[in-house]
């Protein structure tokens, strides 16, 4: 347990929900730097194939993510 | 009599006791002791070779003697000479404005932000706390190619333009000083804070007069690995820097040898052991104000 992983293996749901804050936190900031490659390569009229299929795979992990997070509510939030 | 005797036995009791237990647990003492050996000189043997090459008479670099032979400081000396064009004292300054300016920084935003993140309940602080720990992860070299593009447009590439080497500096130590202090903030005994509050504090007082001093300790820490991982940093350093910002990571790297094509080993090394001596000073000087168990009965009930 700790402040970067949070009620680990307690089966709390407010642990649970602040996990998977963390994990959105990650893959969004992630999901950010392939979204302004892909937008760059994209302007100058370079390859982005690659970018942006890296940019489709976080995106659906981050949505999966906020999915599940969604399902818990308002858990984590503060008191 | 009874009186006397009863202490004396209870005390070879304990003996046969505390002899008994360490028989016991010598053995997985001694294993103990045996991996803590091994991890050590594992981690010091490289040190201890590039010290004993750093001493070793030019003509001798790859004699295999594991003890210092042909001992001679000649290798310092041309570490310090510029003769060759290298100008490995100009690059030690560099490195220690480089440093300095990235650790004082990465520290001031730092602290603040890690004090906000494991102090205030906020929604979406875990969120942010991901997204410090993504930063943190992310590869340095990705960085270099839209960087040198950026800086070299805006003429920062050559002259004394620090900047460019101190700001993507301090983009990877501030996640490491964030994240380190959360942690650190996170275990403090908040009940001081709040009866500083209660004795007339604001929240600045209580933070700036009660909470900082006492995390002291972990600020030394944090500033140690900050200014470690920006005096080690070459792969941004080797691009951005000029003649006249480059520090000793980058100078070391392109140390010339007497002869076209010829590594100088022995220089290499000593300029190596010159460089970590800053850092050993620097550990040892602040090791006395990392004084473990600062707040040890802070709290008492």
């Amino acid at each position: 347990m700790g402040l970067f992983n949070p009620g680990q293996g307690t089966g709390d749901p407010r642990g649970r929900a602040q996990r998977l804050d963390l994990l959105a936190g990650i893959l969004g900031f992630f999901a950010l730097m392939a979204f302004v490659q892909t937008v760059v390569l994209e302007v100058r009229g370079e390859a982005a194939g690659f970018s942006a299929a890296v940019l489709a795979v976080l995106v659906v992990l981050l949505w999966l993510t906020v999915r599940a997070r969604r399902r818990l509510g308002g858990a984590a939030d503060p008191p | 009599m009874t009186t006397q005797a009863l202490p004396a036995a209870a005390t070879a009791a304990e003996e046969q006791v505390r002899h008994y237990t360490f028989k016991k647990r010598r053995g997985p003492v001694i294993r103990g002791y045996i991996g803590l050996a091994i991890i050590v000189i594992w981690g010091l043997a490289p040190f201890y070779w590039m010290v004993v090459t750093a001493f070793r008479d030019v003509g001798f670099t790859f004699d295999t003697t594991p003890w210092p032979t042909h001992v001679t400081l000649d290798n310092f000396r041309t570490a310090f000479s510029t003769a060759r064009g290298n100008h490995f004292g100009h690059a030690l300054v560099n490195s220690v404005i480089i440093g300095v300016v990235t650790t004082a920084v990465a520290m001031l935003v730092g602290v603040f932000a890690a004090y906000a993140l494991s102090r205030l309940n906020f929604p979406g602080k875990y969120f942010v706390l991901g997204i410090v720990l993504g930063a943190s992860m992310f590869p340095g070299v990705a960085l270099v190619s839209p960087l040198f593009q950026l800086f070299s447009s805006w003429g920062w590439l050559n002259g004394y333009n620090y900047q460019a080497l101190i700001i993507p500096n301090i983009s990877f130590a501030l996640p490491l000083t964030v994240y380190t202090l959360t942690a650190f903030f996170g275990e403090m005994p908040w009940e001081l804070e709040e009866s500083a509050r209660m004795d007339g504090c604001t929240p600045g007082q209580a933070f700036r007069k009660i909470m900082l001093p006492l995390a002291a300790p972990g600020l030394f820490t944090t500033a140690i690995l900050a200014f470690i991982s920006s005096w080690n940093e070459f792969l941004l350093s080797s691009q951005f820097s000029t003649s006249k910002t480059q520090p000793v990571t980058v100078a070391i790297a392109f140390f010339t040898g007497a002869q076209p094509h010829q590594e100088p080993y022995t220089t290499v090394m000593a300029a190596a052991t010159i460089v970590t001596v800053p850092l050993i000073i620097m550990v040892l000087v602040f090791q006395r104000a990392i004084v473990s168990g600062l707040t040890a009965g802070g709290v008492k009930g």
